[in-house]
């Protein structure tokens, strides 16, 4: 029968390395999706993995289990992104309190009747659509992706989205929000150039 | 009067399926009467269906990256046990 994690940290933090081992095999896939995700190469995917566990491993008396492991352990992941983010000074500024893109109200009108959502193009399988989106997703300011990165890959709630990141509920609603205004934004500048191209 | 930040809030929680039903239905029927709105809706509904469907693909971590989290792993829990 598999132990649930909490049953695996109490046995983890009482010095069970196998406990915790299994930890790391639970949560190792997810790790290095949200790594590469956030972080954006395998290489720096690969570091974010490896801190993460060796930090969890080292602070894993200090959990005291008030949230999920695997709440806790994102937000490790996250930390050392961040930090490392820093680190190599990649990190840019971005405020908070405005729009990522701005545009006059013609523009905004404009794009806003363009609707390609039953566009037979507007498929993962179209592969330069995915590229765009995925490299959309890349160029998004470090606050939001890491939001949205959140939202992705484990599925997590916005309540523990703000607790990993230690932020309030409306940042994290704002701050996903506007990741996603501006992917929509981006694949609808896709179509209007498929359609002007034509 | 509703501003732009309550309105981005409003249709975030749409999104969400944070909405009560009722609010939901008003909302709809609104945005269904205004060519844009319903364009905005229906392309950022897309746009949400198609990041799911990418954030679906998951990576796997390659067999070196595996192999050395664990040798570092047990060289740092062996450092812990000494």
């Amino acid at each position: 029968m598999a132990f649930e994690d909490e049953a695996l940290v109490e046995k983890a933090q009482k010095g069970d390395h196998a406990a915790f081992e299994e930890l790391v095999k639970r949560y190792e896939r997810k790790i290095y999706n949200l790594a590469y995700k956030i972080m954006g190469n395998a290489e720096d995917a690969s570091d974010v993995l490896q801190e993460t566990f060796i930090t969890a491993f080292r602070k894993l008396s200090t959990f005291r289990r008030e949230s999920n492991f695997s709440t806790w352990v994102y937000r490790v992941a996250v930390n050392v992104c961040l930090m490392k983010k820093r680190k190599e000074k990649k990190m840019k500024t971005v405020s908070l309190d405005v729009p990522i893109l701005y545009k006059d109200k013609d523009e905004i009108k404009r794009e806003l009747s363009d609707d390609w959502a039953k566009n037979p193009l507007a498929t993962l399988e179209n592969k330069e659509l995915k590229e765009t989106l995925n490299e959309a997703i890349k160029s998004l300011p470090e606050e939001y992706r890491t939001v949205f990165t959140l939202k992705g890959v484990e599925g997590l709630s916005n309540n523990e989205i703000a607790k990993i990141l230690k932020i309030s509920l409306p940042a994290v609603k704002s701050r996903l929000h506007r990741a996603r205004l501006f992917l929509r934004d981006k694949i609808s500048e896709y179509f209007k150039t498929q359609e002007t191209g034509k | 009067m509703m501003d732009f930040k309550n309105f981005c809030q409003f249709l975030s929680d749409y999104m969400e399926n944070e909405l009560e039903a009722d609010i939901c239905r008003d909302m709809e029927e609104l945005m269904g009467e205004d060519f844009c709105c319903r364009c905005m809706l229906k392309t950022f509904n897309k746009t949400l269906e198609l990041c799911r469907e990418m954030e679906q693909e998951m990576i796997e971590v390659p067999e070196h990256v595996h192999i050395r989290l664990y040798e570092v792993l047990h060289i740092e829990i062996q450092e812990n046990e000494d």
